[in-house]
């Protein structure tokens, strides 16, 4: 432990509460700390890290504030009797306290017990009246977030003050599922890219991310900046499959590495009733639709139903209906509606290969797969495409790890599946249809994980938002999102206005059981230094494909 | 220690304070505000520090009829002043003390008796006394009932700041006030009476 990097005193606590927080009196000038600082209080034999929350002019006597006295007394004397009875208040949320033992070199070292664990805890207890306060430096930081040289570290952003690099665990990131929330134009896109490019790079995780607006795979031109930004492709690309939607699709004009098409067969009548709200479906859907599984077989219904003739007679819906006892208006209806999905180009009656099987064989062998949805930007492409796919890997992720855990098979690669506007498919009617709240839930087991990215966290499901161990968030304004993202967490009241008063772009607020303890960070530039410093050490990499044990390597 | 004459002697005395008659065979009459001296002999010597508080002239039995005659001679006047019939008085407020244990801040053990003799401090003195300690003389003068404590103190801390100057003590002056704020940070009245004494008595530091 090194005490000696002690940066200069800004305060000395005055009193506070557990509860209520610490209150410290300033005797920097109040421009010294800002909301959300992190500062270090040593006293005790213990450290304690805390927030700035609040910091309030104060005065002795609210009438040295009021009247201007140095008018009447002269700078010299006006200037002493400010320095005295004027003075900044800042409040401070204790978050985590560690056991310090004495300086090395003291006489107390030596006798010391080397039994004292130095692992950070959460407080319960408080700093004594007059312990020093300080602003936390880059040791401090490392000590609490962790050194983001090491491997499994990776350095997010920056504290917002003196510019010490912040670092999140990928271990812990990939373990449960995540969020990025902000409202638009914070900086969710650019901060996901970082992320997933260090999970690609550190080989902590394969990654399927669901590119709605294709922005991963081969880049992004800001429309802020006009400064065009490389994919994940660009610079990682013997780890990164780009998949698009539909055959022949390119996205900017460039040819992706291979494509995706949906057989008819793929599509289950759960697929069907996730799209009500889309399709505007009646309540005897699922009515019609369990019975065209009957008559039909699961892989087959759809498309011998898309098969049947519209009026009456032989090979007619009508005909099916009655003989499958359901009525025939209703199934006609569901077949007209259904032609939205079977008239999309990527839905086809027999693909060439086995997109789906391809991507699950990417992931599987730790390869990330980007999959841009091209032109096919509505919300059914998304909610159906999505959906398909994720339960086709969950199933392939559970059988295996069934069989890691049951017959020693291999252990599965971890897989973070990242999704754009997530409330599409985590909002509290979908949820319960949709694929993805399970995964929320319960897949870590299975080693899947979700990295939810959205701007409006409120329409997340509150049991998916309270599954996520890991948030970060950038600006918000609307009161029920920042209340979605603080949900579960302790010091809401305090931690609601720094997310309100985040700067607009470019910085987020790290939270939740992921982290060791909130702060706002200035988030990490996504440019040509960035990827110049991830692939620093990069040695090249043959890949051979069928032979992925270069990944994970234990 | 006591090369000066003394100025006058003490005729009542308490804990707190003392009442001196003038010598009037003394050239200048004690400043207000000046820091005075008492030594004080007994089973234990010691030496009591003091501030004039305040400086009575009373009259006596002819002044009325001189003040009142058409002409005053210079030599009338003069033996009217020296020669008084009442004494002019000083009030002395204590300070502290000094015994063979050094300085102290602490109102002396016992008063003087009565026509102890009184002396002026001296620059080093002065400087050597109020550098002591962290100015705990100074609730002596904020206590002193009937005595202009404003006042007291832009005189005080301007001839100090003199003596502690001469002595290369540049910082007292500055500290003295910031005590002062600190004393009086809940009076806020009385504090910005005194800084506006201060301000008046164009003290710098
Ligand atoms: N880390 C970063 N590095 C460089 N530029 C950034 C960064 N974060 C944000 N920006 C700038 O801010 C702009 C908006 O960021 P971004 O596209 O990530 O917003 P968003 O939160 O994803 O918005 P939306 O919700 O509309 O998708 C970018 O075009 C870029 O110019
Ligand atoms: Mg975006």
């Amino acid at each position: 432990m090194n005490g000696n990097m002690n940066g200069q005193t800004i305060g000395y606590v005055t009193g506070g509460s557990l509860k209520e927080g610490l209150l410290a009196r300033l005797t920097a000038a109040p421009d010294a700390v800002q909301e959300g600082g992190f500062v270090v209080i040593e006293s005790g034999g213990r450290r304690f890290y805390g927030l700035v929350t609040n910091l309030r002019l104060d005065a002795s006597d609210p009438r040295f504030a009021e009247n201007r006295n140095e008018q009447r007394l002269g700078p010299r004397i006006g200037r002493l009797l400010h320095q005295q009875t004027l003075f900044t208040e800042i409040e401070i949320l204790p978050v985590l306290m560690q056991r310090v033992g004495p300086e090395p070199g003291t006489a107390e070292f030596d006798r010391h017990d080397n039994a004292i664990d130095p692992t950070p805890v959460p407080v319960k207890t408080l700093p004594a009246h007059h312990a020093p306060v300080r602003p936390a430096n880059a040791f401090d930081v490392s000590e609490i977030f962790g050194d983001p040289q090491e491997k499994t570290k990776f350095a997010i952003g920056s504290t917002r003050e003196q510019n010490h690099p912040v670092a999140i665990d990928l271990d812990k990131f990939v373990q449960r599922s995540s969020g990025i929330f902000g409202a638009t134009g914070t900086g969710k896109s650019y901060l996901t890219r970082l992320i997933l490019a260090g999970l690609i790079h550190s080989r902590q995780a394969a990654v399927l991310v669901f590119d709605m607006h294709n922005e991963y795979g081969f880049g992004d031109t800001s429309p802020d900046t006009n400064i065009r930004v490389p994919g994940l492709k660009d610079k990682l690309s013997d780890r990164v499959k780009v998949c698009a939607l539909g055959r022949g699709t390119t996205i900017d004009g460039r040819t992706p590495d291979f494509d995706l098409v949906l057989e008819q067969r793929d599509i289950l009548p759960e697929d069907i009733e996730m799209l009500t709200h889309e399709l505007n479906l009646r309540d005897t859907t699922p009515n019609t639709l369990a019975a065209l599984v009957r008559s039909f077989g699961p892989a087959n219904w759809f498309k011998n139903f898309m098969q049947l003739k519209s009026g009456e007679g032989e090979g007619s819906v009508t005909e099916w209906a009655e003989k499958a006892n359901v009525h025939a208006g209703a199934a006609e209806s569901l077949q007209n509606k259904l032609r939205r999905v079977i008239d999309r180009a990527y839905v086809v009656e027999k693909a060439p290969a086995n997109c789906i099987r391809d991507i699950i064989g990417y992931l599987k062998s730790g390869v990330s797969v980007v999959l841009s949805f091209g032109k096919y930007d509505s919300d059914l492409d998304y909610l159906l495409v999505t959906n398909i796919l994720t339960r086709q890997i969950r199933a392939a992720w559970e059988q295996q790890t069934n069989a890691f855990h049951g017959s020693g098979g291999a252990k599965p690669t971890p897989l973070v599946i990242a999704l754009e506007e997530a409330h599409k498919l985590l909002n509290r009617e979908m949820a319960a249809q949709t694929a993805f709240s399970r995964i929320a839930r319960e897949m870590r087991k299975y080693f899947v994980t979700l990295l939810v990215i959205d701007q409006r966290p409120s329409q997340i499901y509150d049991e998916v938002m309270s599954q996520l161990g890991t948030r970060i968030s950038g600006w918000l304004g609307d009161d029920a999102d920042i209340a979605a993202v603080l949900s579960g967490l302790s010091g809401r009241d305090t931690l609601r206005g720094m997310l309100s008063r985040l700067q607009p772009k470019e910085e987020v607020l790290l939270l939740g059981y992921g982290v060791p303890m909130p702060l706002p960070v200035r988030s990490r530039r996504y440019d040509d230094q960035f990827w110049k410093e991830l692939l620093k050490n990069e040695r090249p990499v043959h890949f051979e494909k069928g032979k992925p044990d270069w990944l994970f390597e234990e | 220690m006591n090369s000066e004459n003394p100025f006058g002697r003490i005729i009542s005395a308490n804990s707190r304070e003392c009442v001196v008659a003038y010598r009037t065979s003394e050239q200048e009459i004690p400043r207000f505000g000046s820091m005075v001296h008492i030594p004080v002999q007994g089973a234990q010597d010691f030496e009591i520090y003091g501030l004039v508080t305040d400086i009575q002239i009373e009259e006596d039995g002819f002044l009325r009829q001189l003040a009142t005659a058409d002409t005053l001679p210079a030599e009338v006047l003069a033996d009217n002043r020296v020669n008084r019939n009442v004494p002019i008085v000083l009030r002395i407020l204590f300070l502290g003390c000094r015994d063979e244990n050094g300085d102290s801040h602490l109102l002396p053990p016992t008063p003087p008796l009565t026509l102890t003799a009184i002396f002026r401090c001296n620059s080093s003195e002065i400087a050597h006394f109020t550098a002591h300690g962290n100015f705990g003389y100074f609730r002596h003068i904020l206590n002193a009932v009937n005595a202009p404590a404003a006042e007291l103190f832009a005189v005080h801390i301007r001839l100090t700041s003199i003596a502690q100057n001469a002595k290369h003590n540049e910082g007292w002056t500055r500290a003295a006030v910031e005590e002062l704020i600190t004393l009086l940070q809940d009076d806020y009245a009385g504090l910005t009476a005194i800084l506006g004494a201060l301000g008046d008595a164009d003290i710098s530091f």
